[in-house]
C-alpha cells in the first residue's frame, strides 16, 4: 500500500464519473513521476464544457523512459503511438499521452482530497492553444475553440489572453488575434473582441 | 508548497523572461558563465540552482530577485470544478451545439499526419 501511485488508483477505481477517474489517474501519475506534471488538451477542456469525450489523457512534464518503466510496474501498459494504458476492473480503459516536456501557459490546482491535488492549465492558457489551433483554418479546430469560449468566456481573464497571445512570434500573435476575433463572434462574444483585440 | 513545483516555476519565469528579451540559451550561459546544459535544466525544473546561480542568470538578463517571485496559485476543489464543469455544459446546450464530434477530431488527427490507432480502438470498444 506504500507504492506511489496506488492509493490514487485505487480512488479512480471506485470512481464512476470518467472525467474525476481521469483526474485520479493524473494524481496516480504525479505520485510516480518525481517531477510536476500538467494536464492538458482535450481532457482539460472538458473539466470546462463537459461535453469533448477525450480520447485520452494528454499530460506535460518532464516525464522520461525510467518513469515510464514505474508506471508500467503498478499496470499501466504501453499502448500504441505513444500512448500508456490504464485497463479498469469493468474493462473500459484510459489512454495517457506525454506529448511535451514543459507547459506552455499557466496552470491551476485541483484539489481531489485533502491531501492531494493535480496541476491543470488554466482556462486563458487553453483558450489561446485552441485559438492557435484553430489558425489552421479547419471547421473542426474552429468548432472546437467556439464551444469552450461559449462554455467559459463569460469568466475567462481575457485581458490576460490578449497579453499571452501579444507575447508570441509576430506571425502567430497577428493570426491569432485574427483567430480570437472570429472565435469570440462564432460565440455570440463579439463585445469581448471589441476591448480586449486590437491589431 | 511541493518543492519540485516551486522548482518549476522559478525555471518557468526565469525561461519567460529570456524568451521576452529574445535571447537564446547560449546568450544567457555566454554572458553568466552557466552552461547551456544547465540553464536548460534550471529552466525546467529538474535542479535546485545555488542562490549564487540564479543571482547570475537573473544579472545576464538585466533581471533580479523581484523577476522570480511566484505568484501563490490558484486552486479550487473537485466539487466547484464539478460545478463549473456542468455550468460550461449547460451553456453550449443552450448555444444549440451538442457534444464535440470525436469522429471528425480523429480525422483531422489523421490529416495532420497523426496516429490515432490507440484512440481509435478505444472509441470502438466505447
Amino acid at each position: 500500500m506504500n507504492q506511489p501511485g496506488l492509493r490514487e488508483l485505487e480512488a479512480a477505481e471506485r470512481e464512476h464519473d470518467p472525467m474525476v477517474r481521469r483526474l485520479w489517474l493524473v494524481a496516480a501519475i504525479q505520485a510516480i513521476v518525481p517531477r510536476p506534471i500538467f494536464l492538458v488538451g482535450g481532457s482539460a477542456v472538458d473539466l470546462h464544457t463537459g461535453s469533448y469525450r477525450p480520447t485520452d489523457i494528454d499530460i506535460v512534464g518532464a516525464v522520461g523512459s525510467a518513469d515510464r518503466v514505474a508506471l508500467i510496474e503498478v499496470g499501466f501498459v504501453e499502448s500504441g503511438g505513444h500512448h500508456l494504458k490504464w485497463v479498469f476492473s469493468d474493462g473500459s480503459n484510459e489512454l495517457v499521452e506525454f506529448p511535451e516536456s514543459h507547459l506552455d501557459g499557466t496552470f491551476e490546482r485541483i484539489a481531489l482530497s485533502e491531501d492531494i491535488a493535480i496541476n491543470v492549465i488554466t482556462v486563458e492558457s487553453l483558450i489561446v492553444d485552441r485559438i492557435n489551433q484553430a489558425t489552421d483554418g479547419t471547421s473542426v479546430t474552429f468548432d472546437e475553440a467556439v464551444r469552450l469560449v461559449i462554455a467559459v468566456g463569460d469568466r475567462a481573464d481575457w485581458a490576460a489572453i490578449a497579453a499571452d497571445l501579444a507575447s508570441r512570434p509576430e506571425a502567430i500573435y497577428l493570426g491569432s488575434i485574427r483567430w480570437a476575433r472570429d472565435v469570440l463572434l462564432g460565440a455570440g462574444m463579439g463585445h469581448v473582441g471589441e476591448v480586449h483585440f486590437r491589431e | 508548497m511541493n518543492a519540485s513545483l516551486l522548482l518549476y516555476q522559478t525555471g518557468s519565469l526565469l525561461r519567460v523572461r529570456r524568451e521576452e528579451l529574445r535571447l537564446t540559451l547560449a546568450d544567457v550561459s555566454r554572458r553568466s558563465g552557466v552552461t547551456i546544459a544547465q540553464l536548460s535544466r534550471i529552466e525546467n525544473g529538474l535542479v535546485d540552482p545555488r542562490y549564487s546561480t540564479l543571482v547570475r542568470i537573473l544579472e545576464a538578463t538585466g533581471g533580479s530577485l523581484d523577476d522570480i517571485v511566484v505568484e501563490p496559485l490558484r486552486e479550487i476543489s473537485l466539487s466547484d470544478a464539478l460545478h463549473r464543469r456542468d455550468i460550461g455544459r449547460a451553456k453550449i446546450e443552450r448555444s444549440g451545439l451538442g457534444e464535440s464530434d470525436v469522429g471528425a477530431r480523429l480525422g483531422h488527427q489523421d490529416r495532420q499526419g497523426g496516429d490515432t490507432t490507440a484512440e481509435r480502438a478505444r472509441v470502438d470498444a466505447t
